[in-house]
């Protein structure tokens, strides 16, 4: 059937030759066998995401950001050829066997064997003719050069980060955190809304985050969305200085999560805002956000993935700082056309009425009937409240006879929202609650976009974490090994004197 | 041949029988050592080999001699300090290691698998869980075709509703689950999840969610939705329908359980 469509058939043999006689060992055949081979290997695992027809279009596609590829427009993101090139076989290979981190598309070298990844990349490929085409035509897919990084000096580092605030800044912003001016308006070829990367977070790069792999995306550029190469307008050496300034900014791994946010004592004057340096006296513990898709209108596709959280306390107020990268401070002063959703940024701690007891918490969304929470929430340009919750979609003003007095105080910089709440540790009565020391508090959180179009339960949230306020040591846990060490000692004395008697009975 | 002392054999007969224990737990079991039942097996065998070692006057003796000796012997006058002045501060620091406030999260245990209830109430009915049985089924048997539609077309349920959490492997990775991650999204792949149950079970489960199991189950902190306000009953047999599908493994059935109790 395949061989019946005579130039497919001759640029698939073509590219079999080609490919046969390259001496790049790992390359393989795409063979019209392979490709039907790949058939079954597709339906089964990809056409949930990327849909039967390879169109991007399965039935999860329209609850995922980015959107699952449309193999048939061939718009491949990191092809490791110049922008609007089609990608080279190795590089699909390579997003099939090791996913594309920060996206929903996973490596799939754990399931399938390297032959039935090649199968499957000789597959999507026919959704698309662009390749056929381009055998047709006797082209052949140009590589992009990277060759070895240059070694960089400080001065060198330095003209890049001028560079990248000239070349970069409009769409990844000053600091990098993907809140560029135009972040706000970008769209990808085919139609969805898309944010610039975070370039900060390297976790969450696709294509690797090595500085050659920066510099292959900022020379390159990414098909089919409105990051462009920058061959045209910069020398690659220009670009290897920008790649060297974009290391510096990019933390590689991911920040170890911790279970438990650990509140510091502290004398003396309390931090007076959020970007007072006290602030970062205590630890900072990464919590990680995802979609609340749990109850009511179900929110598939949050920006925001992760708030570090840090606490502090002395003998009357908690002070707890939280920091979240967010690509803009929402509500816009002018809203842009493009999208012109413009809710209000906010942020919401939540906690328990009362320190459980025993195992048993409120329900973690919200909490429940029986089971309520107290929410502090901030609103960008409005009101800081306490509320009280008993479920996502029954959160109210404050129900008991007085909140204690919560004040929040929040400052956007290039990218990241810090804000401080303030309270005192004591609750305002019936339904609030009192923070103490030494205890192990439940401790949630949820994040809102407005920019993004989140409000209400459409949200980024967090399971339940713990709050300790770390207790001044007790003197007891210095008294039990020092009267340990004592009793040896003593011991120890007693021995020698014994055995010296001993010898003077024996002599 | 000289006699190995009998201090030295007694110390290290203890740290042998500990090796083995190490051993066995690192590359036969393959489980990380329990602490507190290393501490348990230790202290008997440590016993043990005391009451072997001192079982008459003799040999206790010639266990204590060398300790006597450190006691007494003026040749060993530099070692007698060092010991006398380490032993107390070690005692010092190991009691401190207990001591030592912890700031680890506190350990919390819930219950994979509660029992089921005998029924459950959802869709404004009763179903009884001891007889419930997936109306799709039979259909692997007698019209294999009807089959293969009600398993894509609980693909397409799990591909827009599950996945976020179990990923799209079924293997409990999905792009949710850093987030998440206590508990964790089953891993429909594993033995111990769906291969060991019946449909019954993953109906109840999928129908009423995190917040349908027993307190045993920690229903608050399951992110597991309530299914029966997004899924009708049809949908939800046609997911369980793919998970075992998708996964290869056939569903528990009721004869065999009954024949177990
Ligand atoms: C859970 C959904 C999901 C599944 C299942 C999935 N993908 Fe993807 N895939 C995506 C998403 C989303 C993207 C786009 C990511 C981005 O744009 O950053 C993508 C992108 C890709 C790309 C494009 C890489 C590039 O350079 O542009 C390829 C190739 C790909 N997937 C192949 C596959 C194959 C082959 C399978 C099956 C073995 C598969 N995918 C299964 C979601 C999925
Ligand atoms: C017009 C806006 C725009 C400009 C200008 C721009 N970028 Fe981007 N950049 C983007 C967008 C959008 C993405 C995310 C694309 C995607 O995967 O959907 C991105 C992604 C990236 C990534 C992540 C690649 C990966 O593997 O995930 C890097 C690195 C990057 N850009 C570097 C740069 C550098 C360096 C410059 C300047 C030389 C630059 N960008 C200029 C819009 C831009
Ligand atoms: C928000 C994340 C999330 C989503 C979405 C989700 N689950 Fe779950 N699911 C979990 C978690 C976490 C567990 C483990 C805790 C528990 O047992 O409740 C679980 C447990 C289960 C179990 C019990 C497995 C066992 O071994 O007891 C089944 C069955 C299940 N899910 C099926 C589904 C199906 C079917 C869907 C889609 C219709 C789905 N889940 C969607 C998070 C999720």
């Amino acid at each position: 059937m395949m061989l019946s469509n005579a130039p497919l058939a001759q640029a698939l043999m073509a590219l079999f030759i080609l490919a046969a006689a390259s001496p790049a060992s790992a390359q393989q055949a795409l063979t019209p066998e392979r490709a039907a081979k790949g058939k079954a290997v597709y339906e089964k695992r990809c056409a949930g995401c990327h849909g039967l027809t390879g169109q991007g279009d399965g039935p999860a596609a329209d609850r995922l950001r980015p959107r699952p590829r449309d193999f048939k427009t061939a718009f491949y993101k990191f092809g490791d050829t110049v922008f609007g090139k089609l990608p080279l076989d190795a590089a699909i290979f390579r997003a099939v066997a090791e996913g594309l981190p920060g996206s929903s598309m996973p490596g799939w070298k754990d399931v399938l064997r390297e032959e039935e990844i090649w199968d499957v990349v000789a597959y999507i490929k026919e959704f698309s003719r662009k390749f056929a085409r381009l055998k047709e035509r006797g082209e052949k897919l140009e590589p992009l050069e990277i060759g070895t990084a240059p070694k960089l000096t400080e001065t060198d580092v330095q003209e890049g980060k001028e560079l990248f605030l000239k070349n970069c800044e409009k769409c990844h912003g000053k600091a990098g955190r993907g809140s560029g001016p135009s972040a706000v308006a970008l769209k990808h070829d085919l139609g969805d809304r898309i944010w610039p990367r975070n370039l900060t977070k390297g976790w969450t790069y696709r294509n690797g985050n090595s500085i050659e792999n920066i510099y292959r995306t900022a020379a390159g550029g990414i098909t089919g969305t409105p990051m462009p190469s920058h061959l045209e307008s910069l020398q690659p050496a220009q670009v290897w200085k920008i790649a060297g300034y974009v290391d510096t900014i990019v933390q590689r791994e991911r920040p170890k999560t911790s279970e438990v946010i650990i509140g510091k004592p502290i004398e003396g004057a309390p931090p007076a805002g959020p970007d007072d340096a006290r602030g970062a006296e205590a630890a900072a513990t990464l919590i990680p956000l995802v979609g609340q898709i749990i109850e009511g209108e179900r929110w598939f596709t949050p920006t925001l993935d992760s708030v570090q959280v840090r606490a502090l306390y002395d003998s009357k107020m908690i002070y707890l700082l939280v920091e979240w990268d967010d690509p803009s401070a929402s509500p816009l002063a002018e809203p842009n056309d493009k999208f012109p959703v413009n809710e209000p940024d906010a942020f919401a701690v939540q906690l328990p009425v009362t320190i459980p007891a025993g195992m048993e918490k409120p329900y973690f969304l919200g909490g429940g009937q029986n089971s309520p929470v107290i929410l502090w929430k901030w609103t960008n340009g409005g009101a800081v409240e306490t509320l009280s919750s008993t479920g996502i979609l029954k959160a109210e003003p404050f129900a008991g006879p007085a909140a204690s007095a919560l004040s929040a105080n929040a400052t956007y910089v290039d990218g990241q929202w810090r804000a401080l709440f303030t309270r005192p540790l004591a609750g305002g009565g019936d339904g609030d609650l009192t923070i103490e020391t030494g205890k192990y508090i439940p401790i949630a959180f949820s994040a809102w976009d407005g920019n993004n179009g989140e409000k209400a339960e459409q949200r980024a949230i967090s399971i339940w974490y713990w709050l300790l306020l770390e207790p001044p040591t007790p003197l007891t846990v210095y008294l039990w090994p020092a009267i340990i060490g004592l009793l040896i000692a003593g011991g120890e004395l007693w021995l020698v004197r014994k055995t010296n008697q001993h010898a003077h009975k024996k002599e | 041949m000289k006699r190995i002392p009998k201090l030295a054999l007694t110390v290290g007969l203890i740290a042998a029988v500990y090796g083995l224990f190490v051993a066995v737990f690192t590359y036969i079991l393959h489980l990380p050592v329990p602490a507190s039942v290393m501490k348990m097996y230790m202290f008997f065998v440590t016993v043990v080999v005391l009451l072997v070692m001192t079982s008459n006057e003799d040999s206790a003796r010639e266990l204590v001699a060398p300790l006597e000796a450190l006691v007494y012997q003026p040749r060993l006058r530099r070692l007698r300090a060092a010991v006398f002045i380490v032993a107390p501060l070690a005692g010092f620091g190991l009691t401190y290691n207990v001591t030592r406030p912890t700031l680890d999260a506190p350990l919390e245990l819930r219950t994979v698998h509660p029992a089921p209830p005998n029924s459950v109430k959802v869709f404004g009915k009763t179903y009884n869980l001891l007889t419930l049985e997936n109306p799709y089924r039979a259909k692997e048997k007698s019209d294999l075709e009807a089959f293969r539609q009600a398993v894509e077309e609980g693909k397409t349920v799990y591909f827009q509703n599950c996945h976020y959490c179990h990923g799209d492997k079924l293997d409990g990775k999905g792009h949710f689950s850093g987030g998440f991650n206590n508990p964790l999204p089953a891993n429909f792949t594993d033995v111990g999840t769906i291969a060991q149950l019946q449909e019954s079970f993953l109906f109840w489960r999928i129908a009423t969610g995190g917040p349908g199991l027993p307190n045993e189950g920690a229903p608050w902190a399951s992110p597991m939705p309530v299914w029966s306000n997004y899924l009708t009953e049809d949908e939800i047999w046609k997911v369980i329908l793919f998970l075992y599908d998708y996964t290869g493994y056939a569903p528990r059935v009721m004869k065999e359980e009954k024949g177990h109790s």
